[in-house]
Formats: structure tokens, sequence, C-alpha cells
């Protein structure tokens, strides 16, 4: 196992990964979002966006209440399509 | 590649001698047990047992036990690889959070079996490996990780078309997630049920302040939906063991005895429906919050939504922080306390603040060897745990930081480092680190609340006005805030449940009153 820093579990992404994209101008949150693909995978940020969040600060020299929330979209947890797919819903209460 | 060891023994040997070899692997099954069977405050009930299959090998577990579960209690460290350079993972979260826990169950990709009640005759697969868990071929990408800078998958594999076919079969093998359930093609899968409730006030998460914002909406005659992602309500309290604060109603008691209190209390409303185990998964049109249930989708219909989401344990970063055995410090409580496993034989704990001493003395309670605490803080002389501990003679690190954890697919030992320099290498099969917290406000965020960084909580959460509303029809409390202790998330939840109902037209000139004797506290709690 090669040592590494991992910050997002989901993507693989290495604290190094993170400053490169941040170094070639991927420096806004949301841009890094679509760039490295923080954020984005199965846990949707739970583990990563804080850290994420206070890197980018120290990485840009900026306080961490300027930098921009990315939209975390649903579902949050891995979800069955058969599920979603279930039918009409049938009233109760 | 399946190699069902036991059978395979039968298969070799003479009855006589298989059977002997058979004994010989249960007898090593025992040895490597983590169960704990002796815990001063808690009783586990073990009675049925069953087994099931991961990777190949049998295991035991008890009914009741999740197929994580099961796999700790056996001493099993590695349980998936990571999906792009295929570095060993386990457990972290225990809580179907994190990304690590996903296999195939029954051919069903994308399963968290820490979360998955085992069932007789369960076959587990780990998921785009090649071999298992333990030995996966494509763990050499770990080597090669100079060939895949991040954003490589936009320009390579583009050209020639015509390879791409074979590249997308791939890809799909080594960095998708799972397969799909060929054998279930064509059949018609039976169909989940759905239900469409009507309430007023939807309360997401059944922790304390959860609890106690549906219990003060329920008493106004509110129609309360209660979502809890638990078997049983409760949340965090659940699996502590620790004494709860003085301040609240419930001093002197154990946060576990608190959260049957607190439960036993909310079943006796008749107009809080419970969902739970029920998963919130996301807040959709027509302002319908969808939970998965364990028998189908639950669609809610609320007027008013309150989060009361709580938080996760924040990942700290240092070399090598994924590998097998470093988990969360709710992670070990989970294991350690709903399901009586040992997380494992020698711990370590990385805290920044009093919770590592809690959980450190939670580990001794288990039986666990406690070869150190590491302390981000300075000093902690004022901290009422840190005797507990001293007097169980455990290293504490303070003004420390872990840099680094090394181990063959496994955690073997972690250094750390101080202020003045000096390093320390620690040995532990298992690190609970406790570094922070991270609101999880995904469907606060959904619901349209705004989220800001709280420099405090050196985290994001949702904003909120001084009655708990977070925007026209959403409420906010409790851990989620950063609420700290128990009795302060007591006393957010039922305000924001007060308030929830008030905007509702229901409740009378009391209940208002109440409502500003409510926001008096809080605010002045939380400037204390």
């Amino acid at each position: 196992m090669k040592p590494k820093k991992v910050v997002c579990l989901c993507e693989d992404l290495t604290k190094e990964d993170l400053e490169d994209a941040v170094e070639n101008g991927f420096g806004d949150l949301e841009l890094l979002k679509r760039f490295t693909g923080v954020c984005t995978g199965p846990c949707q940020g739970k583990f990563c966006l804080t850290n994420v969040i206070q890197l980018l600060s120290e990485m840009k020299s900026t306080r961490p209440e300027l930098i921009s929330i990315p939209a975390l979209r649903p579902p949050f947890r891995p979800t069955r399509l058969a599920l979603l797919a279930g039918g009409a819903a049938e009233e109760q209460i | 590649m399946s190699c069902d060891k036991t059978r395979f023994a039968r298969q070799i040997y003479s009855n006589e001698q298989g059977r002997r070899a058979e004994n010989l692997l249960r007898l090593g099954k025992c040895l490597k047990d983590q169960r704990i069977y002796d815990h001063p405050y808690l009783k586990f009930n073990r009675e049925r047992k069953t087994h099931f299959k991961f990777d190949g090998n049998e295991y035991d577990a008890y009914e009741g036990e999740t197929v994580g579960a099961a796999l700790v209690a056996a001493g099993v460290k590695t349980i998936s690889r990571s999906a792009k350079y295929h570095r060993p993972r386990g457990f972290l979260c225990f809580m179907g959070r994190c990304p690590n826990c996903m296999a195939e169950v029954n051919g069903v990709p994308n399963v968290r079996i820490c979360r998955e009640k085992v069932s007789q005759e369960m076959i587990v697969r780990t998921q785009n490996v090649f071999l298992n868990s333990r030995v996966d071929l494509y763990s050499v990408l770990d080597k090669l990780d100079f060939a895949f800078p991040v954003g490589f998958q936009y320009k390579r594999f583009i050209r020639p078309r015509s390879l791409w076919p074979f590249y997308e079969r791939m890809i799909r093998s080594v960095a998708g997630i799972g397969r799909l359930p060929m054998q279930l093609q064509g059949q018609r899968a039976k169909p989940f049920h759905t239900r469409l409730v009507e309430a007023d006030i939807a309360v997401v998460g059944g922790g304390p302040a959860g609890i106690s914002a549906a219990i003060a909406g329920a008493e106004m005659g509110a129609r309360v939906a209660l979502v809890d992602e638990g078997n049983q309500l409760g949340g965090h309290l659940r699996w502590n063991t620790d004494m709860v604060d003085s301040r609240s109603e419930f001093a002197g008691m154990r946060a576990f005895q608190v959260a049957k209190k607190l439960a036993d209390h909310a079943v006796t409303f008749s107009n809080i429906s419970i969902f739970a185990p029920a998963i919130a998964i996301g807040v959709f049109s027509e302002g319908i919050l969808a939970a998965e249930s364990s028998d189908g989708l639950v669609e809610i219909k609320p007027k008013r939504y309150l989060f009361a989401t709580g938080c996760t344990d924040r990942l700290p970063i240092f070399e090598n922080n994924d590998l097998p055995g470093i988990i969360t410090k709710t992670s070990a409580q989970i294991l350690m306390h709903l399901y009586g496993i040992k997380p494992g034989n020698e711990a370590a704990v990385y805290c920044s603040s009093d919770e590592g001493f809690v959980l450190a003395s939670q580990l001794l309670d288990a039986a666990v060897r406690v070869n150190a605490v590491v302390d981000e803080r300075k000093d902690a002389s004022q901290s009422k745990m840190l005797d507990t501990v001293v007097s169980k003679d455990v290293p504490i690190y303070f003004n420390s930081k872990v840099f680094r954890a090394s181990g063959r697919n496994r955690l073997n030992s972690i250094e750390t480092s101080g202020e003045d320099g000096q390093e320390h290498e620690i040995r532990c099969d298992v690190l609970c680190f406790a570094v922070g917290r991270q609101p999880v406000c995904e469907l606060a965020q959904q619901a349209g609340c705004e989220l800001k960084y709280d420099p405090a909580l050196e985290s994001a959460t949702a904003i909120h006005d001084e009655h708990m509303r977070s925007n026209l029809e959403s409420y906010v409390a409790g851990e989620m805030l950063g609420t700290q202790p128990l009795s302060m998330m007591l006393l957010e939840g039922r305000l924001a449940g007060l308030s929830a109902a008030l905007s509702l037209g229901l409740g009378d000139s009391a209940r208002l009153r109440e409502q500003a004797d409510l926001t008096t506290d809080v605010s002045r709690n939380r400037r204390s």
C-alpha cells in the first residue's frame, strides 16, 4: 500500500489530488466537485465536506465562512430503484 | 475462487479426519471470537445461531446481528476495496453512512452490510475485486497512481472510438459499483409497497432532540410522523453507556436508559406515527419527504419539517487514514454497546475533546486494552474524565497529532508527534477517532434551509432564528447544530416542536409563554 492521505473515501481522492486541482484553477468548491468528484460519491459528502471546506480555505488562505457549500443531491443513501418505482401510493392516516 | 474450508476439509479427508479438521477450524473460530460476554452495564441476548458466507468462507452469527457485526466478531478487518486504487477498506462508521461496507448480498449489489441483518444461508460477496477483499489483484493500481491523475477520465479512453466497448467493460469491472443482478432479469421483482402519510409535522431523526420535538408537537395535538434509521428510537443515546449530564431531568441515569425512557414516552402518544427503521432519502417535489423502510417506501407529506438529524464523526487526515481498523468513535460504541462486540484487542483513541476519555473508559469496560489516548488539546486537567483514564494506567499524549498509520491490509501501529517534535509509535489494531463532528444537513438543505459555516462547530450547518426556525416550513434542533449536552438537546427539541406546532395555529397562550421561556433558556445556555 502506498502511503496516501485520503480525503474522500468514495472517490479515493487524496489531499495531494485536491491541491493539484486547486493549483490548476479549480479553486471553487462547485468546480472542484465537478472536476474531482469530491462530495459526489455514495456518501454524498458525509465524510468529506467539512475537510474539503477547511483544506480549501487553507490553500486559498481565506476564511472558511466564505466558501460556498455545494448542493448535495438525493437519494442520500444508496436506494433500490425498485423502491422508487414501487407504484402508486396508498393513502394512510 | 470460493473456498469453503470446512467442506473442503470434509472432502479431502476421510470422515474421521474430516471431522477432526472441522473441529479444529471451529476451535480457531472460537479463539478469534470478539464478542463481549461480560460487561458491567449491559447484557446481550444471544440465542439462535445462524451462519452466512462472506467471500466463500462461512461465518457464524447470532440472530439479530448484522452481517457487519458478525464479521467484526470473527475478526475480519478488510471487507471491501476502494473505488479507484483498490486500497483495502474496513468498517468505518457502522451506521450506513460511509462508502466502505457496500457489498453484494444474495446477488443484490451495494447493500450496506453494517446494517443488513444476517439471514440463513446468506451469501455476501465483495464487489469490484479480482479474487476477494483480502487479495485483490487490482490493487496494483495503488502503485500505478501516477498514471491516473484526477480528471484523467475526461481525456483518456475516448479515442479510438471503436475500443470504447472494451474500455467500458474494463472500467465497469474495476471502478464500478457492483454488478446488476443478472438472475433477477426477466423476473418480475416483488413490487414494493408505497405508503403516503399526511402529517402536520415530519420529524427526521429520533434522537433526544427529535423525540422531544415530536412529543412537544403531539402534546399540542399535531399529527407527527417521526422517522429514524435505527431499529429503536433514541439516536446516539442508545449506544452510549456514559452518565448523562446532571442538568437534565434524567440526571443519574446512563444514556442508554434515557434512550429507552424517551422512546417509551414517545410510543404513548397516539398521534405520533413512528417509522423506524426508515432512512429518509430526500425531499422531493410537492414537499414529499421520502423514507426507505424495510417493507417499502414511505412518502410523508407534512406541513412543517423538523430536522434533528445529528452528526457524523469527522475523518482526520493523516497518512493511510483509510486503513482497516481506523474507525469512528460512534462505530466503536455501536459495536460494543449495541452488538456486544469488541472492535479490536488493542486500541488507541484519537480525540480533541472529553469524548475521547469517555470512549477510552468504555473500551476498558469492554475489556479492550487501551494503549494510548492521543489528545489534540494542550491540556485537559479540567476534565472530570481524566482521572478515570489515568487510574487505569492508560498513557495520554497531550497536544499531539496522529500523522501516520501503518500496517499491511490492517492497522498495526500509529505514529504521533507532539508539539516539541517528539514522535511516538503506538501499537494498536484499532484506532477510534473523535476529532470533531460534521452535521448531517443534506435533508435540511434540500428542504430549503440555508447552510452556513459555523466557526465554533468548524463545519457547515443550517441557520436558524431564536425559535429554531430555519425557513418558512422547516425547523432544526439538536446535535446537527453542534448542540451538547443532552439537557440542551432536549430543550432545543422541545422549543422546535413547540414553535412548529404554534406556527400551524395549534396551542394556546400558555404554550406561547412556554415558547418564550424556552427561547430565553436556550439562548442563555448557548452563550454559556
